[in-house]
C-alpha cells in the first residue's frame, strides 16, 4: 500500500492544500515552520482517521489541540492510496464530527468503509494489518521520539513493545497484565481478615446474611413453638378458670344455703326467746344430788334371795359313807391271774383226761391233771366278754357279778373234769407215752401252782388273808369291790352338798347386812323428804321424792333449752343483729346468682348435676392454681407479643442472603476470569517474546552493517524489554543505547522497521513509513548513511521523509530516482498566519 | 352455584432475585392481589370462595399475616370460604391455620383425605389438606364417591400429565392422574400447585393469581359457574403488579448513552416490575454499565437488569491473525477448554486490558 496524494481540506495551517507522494521515497523538505510536522500528522490522519467512541483519549485530545484549524469550522482530510494490487481508494475523514468518514473504491465507486472499520470510523491502516494506533507507534516515526532517544531510551522500547503486544494499543502486555492485577486487587482483592476489598466484603456480607437467615429461621421456628406454648398455657388457664368458676359457684351456693339455714334458725330462735337472755338455773344442786344418790341407793339396795337350811345339808353330809382307797372294781391283775389260773386248771384237767394206758401214774415222774373241758374255757371267755361289756356301759357292779358267776361255773366244770382222768390212765399204751403225758401234767401243775401263788399274793396285798379256799377269797374280794363301788357312788354327792352348805351360810350373812342397810337408808330418805317438803311416808316416800325429782327436771330442762337456744342464737348472729344476718344471706344469694349466670352454658349442666361443694381450702388451692396458670399464660402471651415486634423477616433474610450469594459469586467469578485472563496474557507474552526475538534479530542484522559502516554485524534483542545489543563478529556485546547517539538512533530505527515488518507480515500489503526529521542529530555522513538505508528500503515500501536539513535535499538531488521518488519542497510563505 | 377459585398466592414468599426493598413491595402486592380476589367474589355474588392451597408459606409467614387473613375472610361473611392447604401452607402442628380464630364462614380442610362439605342439597365439595411439606400421597387413591349429589373436589396436587408442561424443578406433591377424577365419581376437581393455569375437562388448575417470577406477566382467578351440572370458567386478571420481561438488544450501539436511550425507550410506558435482559453484540468500545440501566428513572416498582446472550463485538478471527501478544492471547484463549461463556469473558478482560481500558469486568 502507498499514499498517492493527500489533500488537507482543512487541517492545521492548511486549507485545500494537496501534496503528491511518490511510490518509492518522497522527501518533504522545508525549513522550520514550513509545516512538515503538520503534513506528517495529516498523512497519519489521512490514512487512519480518528476513533469515534465514548470519552476522549488524551492523545486524541493532544492531536486535536495541535492540528484542528482554529479559524475554520471544518477539520477534514482526503487521501488517495493505492494498494499493491493497484486498487485505488479514497479515504475521506471528517475529523471533527467523525460522521462523514468513508473509504471508497475510486474506480468502482464502492464503499469500503465497513471493511476497515475500527472504533467507529474507517481506518486505512487496516489494509496493512495494523490499526491506527499500531500504525502511529510503528510506521510513524516522529521527530520527538528520535530526539528523545538518548535521554529516555526506554520510551522507544516501551513504544515498540506496546506495538508488539497489541499492534498499536496503548498498553504493553506487561502493562495489561499489571492492569489486570491492579484491577483484581481493587475489584476483587484478597480474602484476608480486615481487608476492605470487594471479595472480603462480599464474603463477610454473605456470611452475615446467611447467619442472619439462620437467626431469622430459628426465630421463626422458635416463634411457632412459642405460639404452641402460648396456646397450651392459655388452654390450661381457661380450663382451670372454668374449674375454679364452677367450684366457686358451688362453694358460694353452699355458703348461701348455709346462711339461709342460719337465718331461718336464728329467726325462729329469736321468735322463741325474744331479745333478752334466759334466767340462770336454781341453786339446789346439792339437795338434788343427795336425793338422786339416795333414790339410786334405794333402788340399788335389793333384798338377798332366801337360801337352804344349813342344818339339813349338814345332816345329809353326816350320813355319807367313809371314803376309802380300796378297789371299787376287781383289779384287772387279779382278774387276769384268776382267768389264767382257771384256764391252766382247765388245761390240766383236759390233760388228765387223755392219760395213756401203761405204767401207773405213781411211776410217773410228775402227776398230770385231767384236761379242762371246753365248756370251762367257753365259760371263762364268756365271763370276760360280759364283764367288759358291762364295764363299758358303766355297770361295773353288774359286770363283776356276771364275771364272777361265770368264773365259778368254769371252775366247777374244770374241777369236775379233773376228777375223771384217773380211770383213763389205766389205758396208757406204753411207758414213753406215759412219760410224755406225765411231763405235760407236771407242767400244768407247776403253772397252776405259780398262778395260785401270784393270786394269793395279789389278794394279800389288798388286805385279804389267803388261808382257805382261794376261790372263796376271790369271791369275797369281788363282793367287797361291789360294796365299795356302791359307796363311791354315794360319795359323789359330797362336793355339791359342801357348796350348798357354804351358800346357805353366805345367804344368812347377806340377809343380816341387808336388813341393817335398809334401816339406814329409810332414815336418810325420810330426812331428805323433809328437806324437799315431801309429805309422804313409808312406801310413798320414794314415789314422793321421785315426783319431786321429775318436777325439778322439767323445770331445769325448760331453762336449759332456753339457755342452749340463746347460746345458739348468739353463735348464729356472731355478735351482730338478725337484720345483718339477713343482709349477709341476701348478698350471698345475689352473688350466687351472678356466678351461676356467668358460667358457660356447658358448665351450667355440670353445675346442676354436681353433688357437694369444695371446701374453702380446696377452693383456695384451685383459685391459686388458676391464678398461677393465668399468670403464666398472660406472661407467655406478652412474651410472644414482644417477640413479634422483634421477629426478623425470613423472606427478607432470604432475599438478602440470595443477593449476597449472587454478589459473592459475581466477584469470585470475576476474580477467576481476571486470573485466567492474566495467565493467558502472561503465556501469550512469553510465546510472542520467544517468537519475535529471532525475527527482529534477523531483520536487524540484515541492515546493521550498513548503518554502522560494518562496525557491528551481530545483534540481539531482549524479547521482553526490546533492549538491543550489538557486536562485531568477534567483539563483545554492547548495549545499543550506549553507542553514539546517531548509531543508537539508527539501530532503533532498524528495530522499528523490523517491528513493522513483523507486525504486517500477515498482510499482503507493504506498509509505508513516515519519518519526521529523524536525522536531526546526525552528522552528514551518518545522515547520508541513513538516507541510503531508507532509500534502499523504499524499494519494498513507500518511505516519506520530512526533513529540514539542506544536506538531505542535496542527498536527494543526487540519489533519488525521478521515476519512483520525489522531492517536495515546502514553501513557508504558504503557511497561514 | 357460583364460585371464585384461586390458588398458589404464596403470601410472604421471598423474591430471591430481588433486593429486600423490592421484595417487601412485592409481598404487599400479594396481599393486594388477595384483596382483589375477595372483591371479585363479593362483586360476582358467588356462593363460595375456593382456595386450592399454598395460600401462604409456612416457613416464611410473618405474624401479622394471620390477622390479615382472618380479617380478610371475615369481611366476606356470610360468603363461605374453603381452603385446602397445600405443601407450602401444610396443615401441621404449628400451621397458621391453627392459630387463626376463623370466623364461622371459613372452613379449612384439615384431613389428609378428602372430606365432604355439602354446599346445598345437590352439590358436595370434597376437600383435603397436606399434613406435611412433602411425601403426601395422592388424594384420589382409593377414593370413590357415589350418590345423586354433584361432587366437586378441592385440593393441592400434581397431575401427572401437567408436570412436564409446568415450571422446571417443580416437585410433584399428592400426585394423581386426570382419569382418576372421573373414576372417583367426582364431576370436577379444582386444583392448585402449578403456577401456570390449565383448564381441563375434569380439572381446573387455577394458576397463581400474582406472578412470583418473570416469565408470566399477570395472574388470574377464576369465576366458576355450575349450570345444569356443567362447569363454566371465566378467568379474571387479579394481579396487582405486572411483570415485564424486556429484551434490550445493544447490537450496533456505539456508546453507553445510546444503550441507555434504548433502555429508556423500552421501559418508558411500563408499570410494575421489569426485567431487562441485555443481549446482542456489544461494541468493543462500549463500557457497558448495568447499574446505569438500573438507575433509569421510570414509573416501575422495580427494575432488574441482567445480561444473556451478550457477545462482545470483537473480530476474534482477525485478532487471532495478529502476530502480537494480543493475537497470541486470542488464539490461546480460543483454543483453550474454557466454556464458551468463560472464553468470551476472558477475551474481553484481556483485550480491554491490552487496550488500556479500565472497565475490565465483562458483563
Amino acid at each position: 500500500m502507498r499514499f498517492k496524494s493527500l489533500t488537507a481540506v482543512a487541517f492545521g495551517p492548511f486549507k485545500d492544500r494537496t501534496i503528491q507522494l511518490a511510490p518509492g521515497m518522497t522527501i518533504v523538505a522545508g525549513p522550520n515552520g514550513a509545516g512538515k510536522s503538520s503534513w506528517h500528522a495529516a498523512l497519519y490522519a489521512g490514512l487512519c482517521g480518528m476513533r469515534r467512541g465514548t470519552g476522549v483519549r488524551s492523545e486524541d485530545g493532544d492531536f486535536k489541540e495541535r492540528h484542528q484549524p482554529w479559524d475554520q469550522d471544518k477539520w477534514e482530510v482526503v487521501t488517495e492510496i493505492e494498494l499493491d494490487n493497484k486498487q485505488r481508494i479514497e479515504l475521506r475523514y471528517d475529523l471533527d464530527g467523525r460522521i462523514n468518514c468513508s473509504a471508497t473504491d475510486i474506480d468502482l465507486g464502492r464503499d469500503l468503509s465497513s471493511e476497515i472499520m475500527s472504533e467507529g470510523t474507517p481506518d486505512g491502516s487496516k489494509f496493512v494489518g495494523l490499526d491506527r494506533r499500531a500504525f502511529a507507534k510503528t510506521a510513524c516515526i516522529g521527530q520527538t521520539e528520535i530526539l528523545d532517544i538518548v535521554r529516555a531510551a526506554d520510551d522507544l522500547q516501551n513504544y515498540l513493545q506496546s506495538a508488539a503486544a497489541s499492534t498499536g494499543r496503548d498498553a504493553t502486555a506487561s502493562a495489561a497484565i499489571s492492569a489486570i492485577g491492579d484491577y483484581t486487587s481493587e475489584n476483587v482483592g484478597l480474602d484476608r481478615r480486615n481487608s476492605i476489598k470487594p471479595l472480603r466484603v462480599a464474603k463477610e456480607t454473605f456470611e452475615r446474611c446467611n447467619a442472619q437467615l439462620v437467626v431469622a429461621q430459628e426465630a421463626h421456628t422458635h416463634y411457632l413453638a412459642r405460639l404452641n406454648e402460648r396456646d397450651r398455657l392459655e388452654n390450661d388457664a381457661q380450663k382451670l378458670e372454668r374449674e375454679y368458676a364452677l367450684a366457686d359457684t358451688l362453694h358460694t351456693q353452699a355458703i348461701a344455703e348455709e346462711l339461709d339455714a342460719k337465718f331461718a334458725r336464728a329467726k325462729r330462735l329469736y321468735a322463741d326467746l325474744g331479745p333478752e337472755p334466759p334466767a340462770s338455773l336454781d341453786d339446789d344442786q346439792e339437795l338434788t344430788t343427795d336425793v338422786a344418790a339416795a333414790l339410786s341407793a334405794s333402788e340399788e339396795l335389793r333384798p338377798p334371795s332366801i337360801g337352804e337350811d344349813p342344818a339339813a345339808i349338814k345332816a345329809e353330809l353326816a350320813v355319807l359313807p367313809v371314803e376309802t382307797n380300796d378297789d371299787t372294781k376287781p383289779s384287772p391283775e387279779v382278774l387276769a391271774t384268776l382267768e389264767t389260773l382257771v384256764e391252766a386248771e382247765a388245761a390240766a384237767a383236759e390233760h388228765a383226761l387223755h392219760k395213756p394206758s401203761g405204767p401207773s401214774v405213781d411211776t410217773l415222774p410228775m402227776p398230770s391233771a385231767a384236761p379242762i373241758p371246753v365248756e370251762a374255757f367257753a365259760a371263762v371267755g364268756l365271763a370276760i366278754v360280759i364283764g367288759v361289756a358291762f364295764f363299758l356301759i358303766h355297770q361295773p357292779v353288774a359286770a363283776a357279778v356276771a364275771a364272777m358267776l361265770l368264773l365259778i361255773f368254769a371252775v366247777w366244770v374244770a374241777v369236775r373234769a379233773r376228777s375223771s382222768p384217773r380211770e383213763a390212765a389205766e389205758d396208757a399204751a406204753d411207758r414213753s407215752e406215759m412219760f410224755d403225758w406225765s411231763s405235760r401234767a407236771k407242767h400244768h401243775e407247776d403253772q397252776i401252782w405259780r398262778l395260785r401263788t401270784a393270786l394269793a399274793e395279789a389278794l394279800s396285798s389288798r388286805g385279804y388273808t389267803v388261808t382257805g379256799d382261794l376261790a372263796t377269797v376271790c369271791r369275797q374280794y369281788a363282793d367287797d369291790c361291789a360294796v365299795r363301788d356302791k359307796n363311791a357312788a354315794a360319795l359323789l354327792r359330797k362336793p355339791d352338798l359342801v357348796r350348798r352348805l357354804e351358800a346357805a351360810e353366805a345367804s344368812e350373812t347377806q340377809q343380816r347386812d341387808y336388813n341393817s342397810r335398809r334401816s339406814e337408808l329409810n332414815a336418810r330418805l325420810e330426812e331428805l323428804a323433809r328437806r324437799c317438803a315431801v309429805e309422804a311416808k313409808g312406801g310413798a316416800l320414794l314415789s314422793g321424792l321421785r315426783d319431786w325429782q321429775r318436777r325439778r327436771a322439767q323445770r331445769l330442762k325448760g331453762l336449759q333449752t332456753a339457755i342452749v337456744g340463746w347460746e345458739e342464737l348468739r353463735n348464729l348472729l356472731q355478735g351482730d343483729t338478725l337484720e345483718a344476718l339477713e343482709s349477709e344471706m341476701l348478698a350471698k344469694t345475689r352473688e350466687l346468682d351472678a356466678l351461676r349466670s356467668a358460667l358457660p352454658v356447658e358448665q351450667r349442666e355440670t353445675f346442676k348435676r354436681a353433688k357437694g361443694a369444695p371446701t374453702g381450702q380446696d377452693l383456695r388451692a384451685l383459685r391459686d392454681q388458676a391464678k398461677t396458670a393465668r399468670s403464666a399464660a398472660d406472661k407467655e402471651a406478652g412474651d410472644v407479643e414482644a417477640m413479634v415486634r422483634t421477629l426478623p423477616s425470613v423472606p427478607e433474610a432470604k432475599e438478602a442472603a440470595s443477593q449476597a450469594t449472587t454478589e459473592l459469586e459475581r466477584i469470585e467469578r470475576l476474580g477467576s476470569t481476571l486470573d485466567t485472563a492474566r495467565e493467558f496474557l502472561e503465556r501469550a507474552q512469553e510465546a510472542v517474546h520467544r517468537n519475535i526475538a529471532p525475527v527482529l534479530v534477523a531483520r536487524l542484522e540484515k541492515w546493521l552493517p550498513v548503518v554502522t559502516n560494518g562496525l557491528y554485524t551481530r545483534g540481539a534483542v531482549d524479547p521482553e524489554t526490546l533492549n538491543v545489543r550489538v557486536r562485531s563478529d568477534a567483539g563483545e556485546w554492547r548495549d545499543a543505547v550506549l553507542l553514539s547517539h546517531g548509531t543508537a538512533e539508527q539501530v532503533y530505527l532498524l528495530l522499528r522497521i523490523a517491528m513493522v515488518d513483523h507486525l504486517t507480515a500477515a498482510s499482503s500489503e507493504s506498509c509505508p513509513l513516515l519519518c519526521d526529521d529523524i536525522t536531526a542529530h546526525c552528522d552528514p555522513v551518518r545522515t547520508a548513511a541513513i538516507m541510503d538505508l531508507l532509500h534502499r528500503m523504499s524499494e519494498a515500501r513507500q518511505i516519506i521523509v520530512f526533513a529540514q536539513q539542506p544536506s538531505i535535499v542535496e542527498w536527494a538531488a543526487k540519489n533519488l530516482d525521478a521515476a519512483r521518488d520525489r522531492i517536495e519542497e515546502l514553501d513557508q510563505t504558504l503557511i497561514q498566519a | 352455584m357460583k364460585f371464585v377459585l384461586f390458588s398458589d398466592l404464596h403470601l410472604d414468599s421471598p423474591f430471591q432475585w430481588a433486593q429486600p426493598s423490592l421484595g417487601r413491595k412485592l409481598r404487599l402486592a400479594l396481599r393486594e392481589t388477595l384483596d382483589r380476589i375477595c372483591r371479585l367474589a363479593v362483586d360476582e355474588g358467588v356462593d363460595a370462595l375456593l382456595c386450592a392451597g399454598d395460600l401462604y408459606e409456612q416457613e416464611n409467614f410473618t405474624p401479622d399475616t394471620a390477622e390479615y387473613l382472618r380479617s380478610s375472610f371475615e369481611k366476606l361473611a356470610p360468603l363461605r370460604v374453603f381452603i385446602a392447604p397445600g405443601n407450602h401452607d401444610w396443615y401441621g402442628p404449628t400451621a397458621l391455620y391453627r392459630e387463626v380464630p376463623w370466623s364461622p364462614n371459613v372452613h379449612v380442610f384439615d384431613e389428609a383425605r378428602l372430606a365432604a362439605v355439602p354446599l346445598d342439597g345437590q352439590v358436595t365439595l370434597w376437600g383435603a389438606a397436606h399434613r406435611a411439606p412433602a411425601n403426601t400421597n395422592g388424594f384420589l387413591q382409593g377414593f370413590h364417591v357415589d350418590g345423586p349429589a354433584l361432587n366437586l373436589a378441592l385440593f393441592h396436587g400434581s397431575e401427572h400429565g401437567s408436570l412436564r408442561q409446568q415450571e422446571e424443578g417443580k416437585v410433584p406433591h399428592a400426585p394423581f392422574r386426570a382419569d382418576e377424577i372421573r373414576a372417583a365419581g367426582l364431576r370436577h376437581a379444582f386444583v392448585g400447585h402449578y403456577h401456570q393455569s390449565r383448564d381441563g375437562r375434569w380439572l381446573t388448575y387455577a394458576g397463581s393469581p400474582q406472578p412470583l417470577a418473570f416469565g408470566k406477566s399477570s395472574g388470574s382467578a377464576l369465576i366458576i359457574e355450575l349450570t345444569d351440572g356443567e362447569i363454566h370458567r371465566t378467568r379474571v386478571d387479579v394481579s396487582s403488579v405486572a411483570f415485564h420481561d424486556i429484551r434490550l438488544d445493544v447490537s450496533g450501539a456505539a456508546s453507553m448513552s445510546e444503550i441507555l436511550q434504548r433502555a429508556r425507550d423500552a421501559v418508558a410506558q411500563l408499570q410494575g416490575v421489569a426485567r431487562v435482559t441485555v443481549s446482542g453484540r456489544l461494541a468493543a468500545v462500549v463500557d457497558l454499565k448495568l447499574d446505569d440501566i438500573r438507575a433509569i428513572p421510570a414509573e416501575l416498582d422495580g427494575l432488574v437488569v441482567r445480561t444473556k446472550d451478550l457477545i462482545a463485538d470483537y473480530d476474534f478471527d482477525a485478532l487471532a491473525e495478529e502476530q502480537t501478544v494480543r493475537g497470541q492471547f486470542v488464539r490461546d484463549v480460543c483454543n483453550s477448554d474454557l466454556g464458551d461463556d468463560e472464553t468470551q469473558r476472558v477475551l474481553v478482560v484481556g483485550l480491554r486490558a491490552l487496550d488500556g481500558r479500565t472497565d475490565l469486568e465483562p458483563v
